[in-house]
């Protein structure tokens, strides 16, 4: 597991702050719940870890080296999944193409593993939701990521895809990967959070373990957002 | 037999005339858009993804060529290729090289302002997904370009229908001169102007035919490319 590291972590746009001073260190295998209102800076932040947007003020290091130095050992994976204009099978070949690479065995475990195998020729534009969410996290695991973020991936999915996406991601970490996942299903986050990183208003409240958080959270704001007041 | 029955025949025999000047017109028109499309569509691109000096400027020139009249066009190329012209000493002027240069001059604009249309939305779709896997410039460039590729090729037909159908810049630069430089359009003129309706009127109907295909390809292309667009 890569150890991850915000230090003193400040973003602002337009001289907005959307995240304000956040440290927090995390050397733990498994997967992160990050948790909080609308707007509180959850898309954000994950972009900030997975360092494919600097912060304007601190840093966040994974094992020490600056994330954005570091980003192609991270996969990420958007709200609304960014379906390139191909078939299938080449969105998935497209993260190993841009690095000189080609692997068969790969491509194919990949389509086996998003239950894709069958659309595998098909232009990824004519894929539901759901399959292109799949198809998206199996993009991004195809170059074997150490960690992976995923913002809000279920949202607007039916159940039964949201149990393709969670098993996916449960195969991913029984790995050894480790996961970053913003959701605002609770009972997503209960089934498969470790961790819990709870933000407001761009601040880190709290930042425990997932047990904890859902029986006990130490903040009135964290309380609040659970009983759907915030 | 009626003027239309002679021309059809034209057509129909294959005239070695006709398909001389046919060729010909394909010939120019083809190697026109071949050229001006391997400047425009890697600049069009760039000028979609990328924010650089000058931008706003290119875009606004390239904008207002579009609008360039011919046989201006075929005036500046004339006055830099005749003899007393700065290019003068390579005598292309009044050959079907100066012609090829006339029309990737009015080409070039159109396939330009096509592909950066085509990319602009794209960029803005993939800009986060290429961020993320820190894809290199070049690389972003075929990315988008190969993605971009069904209206890429809409702007490249248009092109070479605008070519095929110019006659202003290409009578003034190739001369109109049979057998080497008279290509359908500029024939179609001079033979109206003689009243050899048969060859003009044979010339139209297969540049018409040419327009329909065309259209016809521009459709199909877009039809089949919509079924790689998201529209959710």
């Amino acid at each position: 597991m890569s150890g991850l590291k915000l230090t003193n972590l400040s973003y602002s746009v337009d001289g907005t702050e959307l995240l304000h001073d956040i440290s927090f260190t995390q050397a733990s295998v498994g997967i992160s719940a990050i948790l909080g209102p609308n707007g509180a800076g959850k898309s954000l932040l994950l972009s900030l870890i997975h360092g494919v947007i600097k912060p304007n003020m601190g840093r966040v290091t994974w094992d020490g080296i600056l994330a954005d130095k570091t980003k192609l050992s991270r996969g990420f994976v958007f709200q609304t999944p960014i379906v390139l204009r191909r078939s299938v099978r080449a969105n998935l070949a497209y993260p190993l193409k841009i690095n000189g690479q080609h692997s068969e065995t790969a491509i194919k475990a990949m389509l086996e593993l998003s239950h894709l195998t069958p659309l595998a020729k098909q232009p990824a534009a004519s894929l539901s939701g759901g399959e292109a969410q799949r198809m998206a996290i199996a993009r991004a695991l195809i170059t074997k990521p150490e960690v992976l973020l995923l913002d809000e991936p279920c949202s607007n999915l039916d159940p039964a895809s949201t149990k393709l996406i969670e098993a996916m991601i449960g195969q991913f970490v029984a790995k050894g990967g480790s996961v970053f996942i913003s959701t605002h299903d609770l009972a997503q986050a209960k089934r498969l959070a470790d961790t819990v990183l709870f933000i407001n208003a761009g601040q880190l409240l709290e930042h425990t373990a997932a047990r904890d958080f859902f029986d006990g959270p130490e903040t009135p704001q964290a309380q609040a957002y659970l009983n759907g007041d915030l | 037999m009626t003027i239309l029955g002679q021309a059809a025949e034209l057509v129909v025999s294959a005239d070695a005339e006709l398909i001389g000047i046919v060729g010909l017109s394909l010939r120019v028109s083809l190697t026109a858009t071949l050229i001006a499309s391997l400047l425009a569509i890697p600049l069009g691109a760039a000028l979609a993804i990328w924010q650089f000096p000058f931008r706003q400027i290119l875009i606004v020139i390239s904008t207002s060529l579009m609008a360039l009249p011919p046989v201006v066009v075929g005036l500046i190329i004339y006055l830099l290729l005749s003899r007393v012209g700065p290019l003068g000493h390579y005598g292309i002027l009044f050959t079907p090289t100066a012609m090829i240069i006339a029309q990737s001059v009015l080409i070039f604009p159109i396939v330009l302002a096509l592909t950066r249309e085509a990319i602009l939305p794209l960029n803005r779709d993939y800009k986060n997904l290429l961020d993320a896997w820190d894809v290199s410039p070049v690389q972003r460039l075929k990315t988008l370009i190969w993605d971009a590729r069904f209206a890429v090729v809409t702007g490249l037909l248009a092109g070479f229908g605008r070519a095929l159908a110019e006659v202003g810049a290409v009578i003034i630069v190739g001369g109109n001169i049979a057998g080497f430089t008279r290509v359908m359009t500029t024939t179609i003129a001079l033979e109206t102007s003689k009243g050899n309706l048969q060859l003009a009127l044979a010339l139209g109907i297969i540049l018409l035919s040419i327009a329909v295909l065309i259209n016809a390809v521009i459709h199909w292309i877009g039809s089949f490319g919509s079924k790689y667009q998201v529209t959710r």
